[in-house]
């Protein structure tokens, strides 16, 4: 009798083991009818721009899904970097139109004014701005120089763009690679590298600081830990560049730092908030989705920190769960940041093809 | 908690930074060496990718390109390499480990030049396959001291029955020490709510043979 009541026991444990796991396998599912919609609209806005360019471009812009170009990109500007597919400079007005319309439909609002606010911030290099100044030299170093500016930015289709099949859509251009892989409803942005130099700038009588947000919410969230979780989050080493940057898919770095679990409610909810500055880039429809999956497994997520806690401060952040890796990393300057955005188990759309 | 206990690494690490602060486009004037080291039962891998910046590329093109003909030969390749492997320590539970170079690959000379050229060295260490428990790996990496940005990381190991503990760093992240264990298999980000039921199944199992013993 007793052994039989141990093992119902038993049961019931893995049961709930079981059902404790559930949350995290309902959230990963995205809204079906928001995303079939999304991506019918970002279909026709990719096929749209197919349509306005001619037969050397169109040639140019699409490339095999399971080709090389998949994971060509960089954060470096071009000159430095060669890019592939069609250059916004090269594009009639119309045809640019057409791009920027894809991009705008394809990110959330808050997304499309990062990234248009990132390349006039590249723009703003070229003029000159950012106390690094356009550092080019290539004529020094046998003419080939870095290229700055929003014409510098490419568009590529890494696949056709298709409402069933999987393909990405990739813009980038220096401190930019968005890789935003599609298949069918489903959608992600990881890998997706944002940068911006200068992180501060001015135009038309308006600051603008293309990743502001981030750098804001993170020191106010550390603001917002106790002394003895600032002291579990703090690294106590300088992380000088991003450990997952370009060139680094495939890797799982072992996490360290303050464990989210050890947070308020509140404090989890602003460290969603700051994950939100790169989810939130996609179109709603897949950032909300996202988003849940990550707020699921925030009891296995960490927050790490190197450098002083005082808003104005040179500092790295890294935020890392089962599917999630942000690193945000200022090159030993706060006018010049470098971040990564990845998803370890479906960079590419790894997992959608596992489906 | 003292604040002190905060503070001390803040400052170090602020100082170490402002010691390099100078502003520029890219990271010109430095090396940065990034270690990435894979732990087995049986072995070691470590990964390192080396990106001399733009301003010190030619220096370091000089010490490769032995005969300044614009090509790095495989000869070249593989001296530099070994000249890299000199200047490495690794050790295992306070032994010396045996690096052992697996692989090479170089960018062109124009790349490195250009601050866009990152050498990759692959190494390897085999030991017979380790007792279970707690063991330690040191790594050091003295290749182009005093004028490098070093990173060092642990991956996430691939087999479960590997799991790293801890990770301690020198500031400049120039030597890591990882504290690692070897045993029975770990989940690595497991779901809190499994690992909660799967203690509750010991618990109950426990609970049920000793009151069976009892009886």
């Amino acid at each position: 009798m007793r052994v039989a009541a141990g093992a119902s026991l038993v049961v019931f444990a893995m049961f709930v083991a079981v059902v404790a796991t559930l949350p995290a396998q309902r959230a990963a599912a995205p809204s079906p009818s928001a995303s079939t919609d999304a991506t019918t609209r970002i279909v026709g806005a990719a096929q749209k721009v197919l349509s306005t360019l001619d037969d050397t471009r169109r040639a140019k812009v699409q490339f095999p899904f399971d080709g090389e170009q998949r994971t060509r990109w960089s954060n470096l500007p071009t000159g430095i970097f060669a890019r592939d597919g069609v250059r916004l400079g090269d594009l009639t007005p119309p045809q640019r139109t057409a791009v920027m319309s894809l991009l705008e439909t394809a990110f959330s609002a808050s997304g499309y004014r990062k990234v248009t606010e990132i390349m006039r911030g590249d723009d703003m290099l070229l003029g000159g701005a950012g106390r690094g100044g356009p550092r080019g030299g290539g004529a020094a170093r046998g003419g080939r120089g870095p290229a700055f500016g929003s014409d510098e930015y490419y568009l590529a289709f890494v696949g056709p763009p298709s409402v069933t099949t999987p393909w990405i859509l990739q813009f980038g251009g220096h401190h930019l690679a968005v890789n935003m892989t599609f298949a069918g409803a489903r959608a992600t942005l990881a890998p997706t590298l944002t940068g911006a130099q200068p992180a501060t700038y001015t135009i038309e009588g308006r600051t603008v600081r293309p990743l502001g947000q981030e750098n804001d919410r993170a020191f106010a969230l550390m603001a917002s830990l106790s002394p003895e979780q600032q002291k579990q989050a703090i690294f106590p080493y300088a992380v000088s560049d991003l450990v997952l940057g370009p060139g680094q898919d495939g890797r799982t770095i072992q996490p360290e730092g303050l464990r989210v679990s050890a947070l308020s409610a509140a404090q989890q909810t602003a460290l969603m908030e700051i994950v939100r500055e790169w989810a939130g880039i996609a179109n709603d429809a897949y950032a909300a989705p996202r988003m849940a999956e990550i707020r699921a497994n925030l009891p296995q997520t960490y927050f790490g920190w190197s450098g002083p806690t005082s808003p104005g401060s040179v500092i790295y952040f890294r935020i890392q769960g089962p599917t999630l890796v942000i690193e945000y990393a200022p090159q030993r300057d706060i006018d010049h940041i470098h971040t990564i955005y990845r998803d370890p188990t479906n960079d590419y759309g790894a997992a959608f093809a596992r489906k | 908690m003292r604040a002190s206990n905060v503070l001390i690494p803040v400052l170090v690490v602020a100082i170490a930074v402002a010691a390099g602060v100078r502003v520029s486009a890219h990271r010109l004037d430095e090396f940065l060496q990034a270690a990435r080291i894979d732990l087995r039962e049986n072995g070691v891998s470590i990964d390192l990718a080396l990106t001399p910046g733009a301003d010190i590329a030619d220096a370091i093109v000089a010490t490769i390109d032995r005969n300044s003909n614009g090509v790095v030969t495989a000869d070249e390749q593989d001296a530099y390499a070994q000249d890299v492997l000199s200047r490495l320590t690794a050790t295992l539970d306070g032994a010396r480990l045996p690096l052992r170079l697996r692989g090479v690959s170089f960018p062109t000379v124009d790349d490195i030049r250009q601050g866009n050229g990152t050498i990759r060295i692959q190494l390897d260490a085999s030991h017979s396959a380790l007792r279970n428990g707690q063991h330690q790996l040191f790594f050091s990496n003295g290749h182009h001291a005093g004028q490098s940005a070093y990173l060092a990381n642990a991956l996430v190991p691939a087999s479960s029955r590997v799991s790293v503990i801890g990770q301690r760093r020198t500031v400049d992240q120039r030597e890591l020490t990882i504290d690692y264990s070897v045993g029975m298999a770990q989940a690595r980000f497991a779901s809190g709510g499994l690992m909660v039921g799967l203690v509750a199944v010991v618990m109950m199992v426990r609970y049920t043979r000793r009151d069976g013993n009892r009886s």
